[in-house]
């Protein structure tokens, strides 16, 4: 591995975050493969300590996820790169990805978008760490058997994505600082403690970063409903 | 069967850590494949002088001749310019995709997106394409 000597401070940082993430991975991956029992049988108990583990390194990986996507949102390193992008295509792997949390917790799963679906000219990682984002907070923070809708309305020049769940929704007090850096609502810290406090500090900063706006509207044991407005043309 | 299907084709594995090497390695043999492994560039490039392989699991992030120097030299080499290459990386960096992407490196996987069957899945869809 290269030595730091001679980065610059965000160099430096994402030099950092290399180093502790390489690790996270090969710790993952090996725990997987004892769980399959590829390195032999393990017993109930060791089962449920391998859950353990991999659990708390998924919650390291998705930290270090985030604090790397904050250092390059706060340097301004994110170097946006347009393409010309299939939504069907963007959300069909978003749906399938949390398909299995979504069945985990019996929620319903609504997905509405208009018949012919333009394409949107922006960079399509960017567009797909928001949507994760914001989808699985909708599914972490809304109880079993809850509804998430997911909509695209195209419009002339923008188009409008949302994502509504009838969840635990969002103190009206705290509402002015739900995309401070590090900040977790009340009822968020209660529910679980595997939050970062960066998802929407990301969000937002993306969201910006691609000619974007993003907002919500909330009510406490209601739920929540975030609308994000994305230009056709980066 | 999977297994069988894999058998006659070669990865050569470039990645410097001790623990991820080890453990891919042993996932790419449990999927049949040959595996060669470097664990630096200059080590890699040694190999390439000898044999060919059908691809080439690159980590971008090595010591020395970084990975995007050795993709470099690969593409500039007669012999090893076509060779099928998947960067591999921990990390989304752009400026570094998009640096692999002048050399032709279409396939790119985060290490932290996968688990290490399916990454192993999808890098067999390349070699099948």
């Amino acid at each position: 591995m290269k030595d730091a000597q001679n980065k610059k401070p965000a160099e430096e940082i994402f030099f950092a975050y290399h180093q502790l993430r390489t690790p996270l991975i090969s710790s993952k991956w090996i725990a997987e493969m004892l769980l399959k029992g590829e390195a032999g049988t393990i017993n109930p108990e060791q089962e449920s300590l391998l859950k353990d583990l991999y659990s708390a390194i998924g919650h390291a990986n998705r930290l270090v996820g985030h604090l790397l996507s904050t250092a390059r949102i706060d340097s301004g390193e994110l170097h946006v790169k347009p393409e010309s992008v299939d939504l069907e295509r963007v959300y069909s792997d978003v749906i399938k990805e949390f398909q299995p949390m979504i069945v985990k917790k019996s929620h319903t799963l609504v997905f509405k978008k208009p018949k012919d679906l333009p394409r949107v000219n922006t960079d399509p990682r960017y567009l797909q760490e928001i949507l994760d984002n914001l989808i699985s907070n909708s599914i972490k923070y809304t109880p079993d058997k809850g509804k998430i809708e997911l909509s695209i309305n195209a419009e002339k020049s923008f188009f409008l994505f949302t994502v509504k769940d009838n969840g635990m929704g969002i103190p009206k007090a705290q509402q002015k600082k739900i995309f401070n850096k590090f900040f977790r609502a009340d009822n968020a810290v209660q529910k679980s403690n595997d939050g970062t406090g960066l998802g929407l500090y990301i969000v937002n900063g993306l969201a910006k970063s691609l000619g974007g706006k993003i907002w919500f509207e909330s009510s406490e044991n209601k739920g929540t409903t975030f609308y994000f407005r994305l230009p056709i043309k980066y | 069967m999977e297994k069988n299907k894999n058998s006659s084709k070669t990865i050569l594995l470039v990645e410097d850590d001790k623990s991820l090497n080890k453990i891919i390695r042993l996932k790419l043999e449990n999927f049949g494949y040959n595996v060669l492994l470097a664990e630096d560039a200059e080590e890699a490039l040694k190999i390439l002088d000898a044999h060919l392989p059908d691809l080439i699991w690159l980590d971008i992030y090595l010591p020395g001749i970084s990975g995007l120097e050795l993709l470099k030299k690969i593409r500039q080499n007669r012999k090893t310019k076509d060779l099928k290459i998947a960067i591999v990386s921990v990390s989304g960096n752009n400026l570094k995709m998009e640096i692999a992407e002048k050399f032709s490196v279409k396939d790119f996987f985060i290490k932290s997106n996968y688990n290490l069957d399916e990454l192993i899945k999808d890098i067999g869809n390349i070699l099948n394409k």
